[in-house]
């Protein structure tokens, strides 16, 4: 009701773009409610609620099959919900009885696999998204050869894609996104087929680009690193289900469940068994000591009750002062600080990492990936790790399972 | 005026968006409704009466079994018998073949592979009553054979027999085997390969794990090439004919021509061929019930091809050279000689004439004949290709659905129920009381016509489209239509260029059909007028066999003329995006390592990605 009554404040102050359906590309907001997808019986999208301000950047992270591909082609408007209704711009576009085409949503998107019409030249791919606006076709020419030169491709505009490497395609996609300057650019995993170099550089491309634009922009990945340096929110699904929605620092300090933490990365987990418990710290009993940790949010968590200690990579190092010299993380001082528990260990792997290298340690109760240090440790050796309790969250056993 | 502007905005817009939740429902009702029109509802009506006379007036009787007792003591289960033994040994034909110019083309370096793809696409448009005609003057007494003093009876009996039938379907089916298969053939090599030899499989062994990946191929050409084969009337009409070799087409055609017109017994038959091809289709799914051959479509590098040497190219162009004179070269010969030699003059100088050529051209109204097929294949083309299409999509859209499924199946059927099915069901069911009372008056008309043409070329269009609109990823339309462009625009700019190619051949293998269609022409041509392929039988009739010949040359270079001035045109005047994009493919596929099943066949490629699917059921 609240939605409809919005619209009808459009239309009484005149906004006939608004009345008609048509998003306002000025105003790019997203609002969806209780946004649903069902493909026969599996739910693709259950009951998602969020909303994204003019100018912000959402990043849509999840694993495969968690609805977040589907999520971003409803906002689209390329698959129809289910249930539930999406405002862009303030116009309703899909409600019951509603759906505005995606010709008619001013918005852009960036696709995985590019998808480049291949009988049109880069410059042609481009000038297509600007049909929309009735430009005259010098200007929309000019308009192509600035949209390509401001992704680097100035001199490739007569390429067909076949002609063109991975990355330079997915640039011609952004081009072709951004030229028109929609209020909303949608990007589905649009890294994901390149190879880590291009990956990075056009990771910067994208935000430098969207921000100086000033869009509102929803961009979907898998990957916890390419969301964090993107977002201003981060929205994390879990069996089309959205599970938190907050900033890239309050999803990684503060993961609202322990399915958020595994996802958004961890060094790895041991299990044990909860010996006290405050309001916001858990010690448990675990193979390697006691060890303590924050509790989630919603979680109940008692004395005597089988949990699990989730460590992030940022809450272990080794603590031998030689050991980390020259890491990343700081040095250990040579003593252990409050809120720090020392813990023995066995490497049994070492990977050179160009900056030095990462250890697998296996300790009591499991094994800790991705511990830093300068020099490499052989597999073998035995070491000591300091652990971090602010860094370390607390689960009940068996809670939250990936459904990666 | 303000507050009104905004009210009227509202409701058109609320009726837009209304549009826009209703359209994918309301298009596929239009599909089913234009499938309904023009095959289904006539092939029932056709059906019925085996059953149920008295409801198109042909009997008193609302459920009877007697027309099938009466087809059983015409020979229908001897006809249907022949039918399917030829079917299949058209079929095993028509599979083996292909599978040797598959090797060559796709994993072997011996040349001419474009050569083949284009010859397979000649065999494709030549009928397969020409090719009977062909083969018929070839061996008759007073053919070519015989005015070289080489005829010899045992040859005769063989080809104007069983055999003849089988292998004249089997040549005519070797384009569609072909297609399925030789994209699957080539995507299985590469990393599979690779992976069984380097954990210690030797040939033997690859051989042995690779060849079931082409069970879907090769069981999608076989059932294809059987449909065609039971359901064809060309090869029925000349050889079986002639050899008096009764098979289900003829015995069906026997039925509807003899006076009086027994349809009961033609449905019954009609039945026969459903039957047989849906008890082919259950084998099939049998067959491959459960099994998944993605890994067939899947990237990997590129087969190896096998250098040979001056052997192996000797017997490539032996093998090659040999199977396009035996299926196009042969009877081509047979068909021009017959029209240039005088019977019975032995082969000399003075027996040529061009005697038939000046005696066509001088009858009076020769023009009309070839100006009315001409019309009617053009504009009933290009109808088979704009419905071919729609239904395509539909099918590649919707295979998961029951929908999807129903429309294939419905069309795999329709393949196989002969053109002369369609041209009387079209009878029954447009000249019914009820629409002349509405004021329909669609029997006898051009329109009828063109109708019966379009539904019985669309079935086999749809099928050849299918594997093109199956490999066109949406995103290409979704990206389209992300960026602004109309549903129509994204289809028209985003996608349509893409499939110009396999478009433009569909129109011409429906253009080439229409044009030289013989039973659908006889039954449903309005009174004045005289398809091409009518003329050709009269004067056939009329044991001219010679003019008849002649006027078949007459019609297949204007079909070939027609042809290479089309694909003359697309060269020069398409943009050139839409042709470079598939060379480019080519190329890039090449760079990366990646198989891309249309190399050697662009247009035809996809069947084998389609042929995957229906194998693969997934």
């Amino acid at each position: 009701m609240t939605h409809i009554s919005a619209v009808e404040r459009s239309v009484e102050a005149g906004d006939l773009r608004k009345e008609d359906g048509v998003p306002d590309g000025t105003k790019a907001q997203v609002a969806a409610a209780g946004l649903t997808k069902r493909f026969g019986p599996v739910v693709a999208v259950d009951e998602v609620s969020l909303t994204v301000a003019p100018g912000e950047f959402l990043v849509l992270l999840g694993p495969s099959g968690s609805g977040k591909s589907t999520l971003l082609r409803m906002i689209a408007g390329i698959d129809r919900p289910s249930a539930g209704t999406i405002h862009l711009g303030g116009a309703l576009v899909d409600g019951p009885g509603v759906h505005t085409p995606p010709e008619r949503r001013e918005l852009a998107m960036v696709f995985q696999d590019y998808a480049l019409w291949p009988h049109m030249t880069a410059a042609q791919n481009v000038q297509f998204a600007l049909r929309r606006r009735r430009m005259e076709r010098r200007e929309r020419e000019r308009a192509a050869r600035d949209a390509l030169e401001r992704v680097g491709l100035s001199s490739k505009e007569s390429r067909y894609p076949g002609e063109l490497s991975g990355g330079e395609q997915q640039r011609v996609a952004l081009a072709r996104a951004l030229v028109a300057q929609p209020g909303l650019l949608l990007f589905d995993e649009p890294l994901s087929n390149l190879d880590a170099d291009r990956r990075e550089q056009l990771r910067v491309d994208i935000a430098a680009l969207v921000r100086e634009q000033g869009a509102t922009a929803i961009y979907i990945t898998h990957d916890q690193f390419e969301a964090f340096a993107l977002a201003d929110k981060i929205g994390v699904l879990d069996r089309g289900r959205l599970v938190q929605l907050a900033t890239p620092e309050e999803i990684f300090r503060a993961p609202a469940t322990p399915f958020v933490a595994r996802f958004t990365g961890l060094a790895g987990e041991i299990p044990g068994v909860v010996e006290e418990v405050t309001k916001d710290r858990v010690t448990v009993s675990t193979p390697a000591g006691l060890l303590a940790g924050t509790p989630f949010p919603g979680f109940e968590l008692r004395r005597g009750a089988k949990a699990q200690l989730l460590i992030r990579p940022s809450a272990v190092r080794f603590g031998d002062e030689e050991q980390v010299a020259h890491a990343r993380v700081a040095p250990f001082a040579g003593s252990v600080a409050a809120g720090e528990t020392v813990i023995q260990g066995e490497v049994i792997d070492a990977a050179f990492r160009g900056w030095g290298y990462e250890h697998v340690v296996s300790v009591p109760g499991g094994r800790l990936h991705g511990v830093p240090a300068a020099r490499r440790i052989g597999p073998g050796a035995r070491a000591r790790l300091v652990l971090v309790s602010s860094g370390s969250l607390v689960a009940p056993a068996g809670s939250g399972e990936t459904s990666a | 005026m303000m507050a009104q502007a905004p009210s009227a905005i509202k409701s058109r817009s609320e009726l837009r968006q209304r549009w826009a939740v209703l359209r994918p429902t309301s298009w596929r009702l239009l599909v089913w409704v234009l499938v309904a029109v023009l095959l289904v509802i006539p092939s029932l009506c056709f059906l019925l009466q085996a059953f149920s006379p008295r409801l198109f007036g042909q009997g008193s009787a609302w459920l009877t079994l007697a027309n099938l007792s009466s087809a059983f003591h015409q020979g229908f289960a001897r006809a249907m018998l022949d039918s399917v033994v030829v079917g299949v040994a058209a079929a095993v034909l028509a599979v083996v073949l292909p599978m040797g110019l598959a090797i060559l083309v796709e994993r072997t370096d011996a040349c001419g592979g474009g050569a083949i793809v284009l010859g397979l696409w000649a065999v494709l448009l030549a009928p397969s009553y020409l090719i009977a005609v062909g083969w018929e003057e070839i061996v008759l007494r007073g053919g070519i054979l015989g005015a070289l003093g080489l005829w010899s009876p045992g040859l005769q009996h063989m080809i104007l027999g069983p055999v003849g039938v089988a292998i004249v379907l089997g040549l005519k089916g070797v384009p569609f085997a072909y297609f399925a298969l030789a994209p699957s053939l080539a995507a299985i090599g590469g990393d599979l390969e690779a992976a069984i030899r380097t954990h210690g499989g030797g040939r033997l062994a690859t051989l042995r794990i690779l060849a079931p990946l082409l069970l879907p191929a090769l069981l999608s050409g076989f059932v294809i090439v059987f449909a065609e084969s039971v359901g064809d009337f060309g090869v029925a009409a000349t050889i079986a004919a002639s050899a008096h070799f009764p098979i289900a087409t003829y015995l069906l055609y026997e039925s509807i021509s003899t006076f009086p017109a027994n349809f009961g017994v033609a449905a019954v038959v009609g039945w026969g061929l459903v039957v047989a091809v849906g008890v082919a289709l259950l084998i099939q799914g049998r067959l491959l019930r459960g099994r998944s051959f993605a890994v067939v479509t899947g990237r990997g590098r590129s087969s190896p091809r096998r250098q040979l040497g001056w052997r192996g190219r000797v017997g490539a162009a032996g093998f090659t050279g040999a199977f396009f004179l035996i299926a196009l070269g042969v009877p081509l010969v047979g068909v021009i000689f017959s029209s240039v030699l005088v019977p019975f003059e032995g082969l000399k100088l003075s027996a040529f004439t061009f005697a038939n050529y000046r005696d066509l051209l001088g009858v009076q109204g020769l023009g009309g004949p070839i100006r009315f097929s001409g019309e009617m294949a053009l504009v009933c083309g290009l109808a088979v290709v704009a419905l071919g299409a729609v239904l395509a999509r539909t099918m590649a859209a919707g295979r998961s659905g029951v929908s999807g499924r129903l429309l294939d199946l419905t069309l795999v059927v329709a393949v196989a129920l002969p053109g002369v099915v369609f041209a009387a069901g079209y009878i029954f069911a447009y000249d019914l009381p009820f629409l002349t009372h509405l004021g329909i008056a669609l029997y006898g008309t051009t329109l009828l016509l063109g109708m019966a043409y379009v539904a019985n070329s669309v079935p086999s269009s749809s099928r050849l489209l299918l594997g093109p609109f199956t490999q066109v990823q949406d995103r290409l339309l979704h990206a389209a239509r992300v960026h602004g462009a109309s549903g129509a625009r994204a289809w028209r700019q985003g996608v349509l260029p893409l499939l110009a190619r396999p478009i433009l051949w569909a129109f011409l293998l429906a253009f080439a059909g229409i044009f030289l269609e013989l039973p659908i022409s006889e039954l449903l041509a309005p009174p004045n007028v005289v398809p091409v392929s009518v003329a050709v039988l009269s004067v056939l009739g009329k044991a001219n066999i010679g003019e008849g010949t002649a006027l078949s040359v007459v019609a297949i270079l204007i079909v070939l003329a027609f042809v290479g001035a089309l694909q003359v045109v697309f060269r020069f005047l398409a943009p050139v995006g839409w042709r470079k994009w598939q060379e480019q493919r080519v190329s890039v596929a090449e760079a990366e390592g990646e198989e891309l099943a249309s190399i050697a066949a662009p247009a035809f490629a996809p069947v084998a990605e389609a042929s995957l699917r229906e194998g693969g059921g997934g």
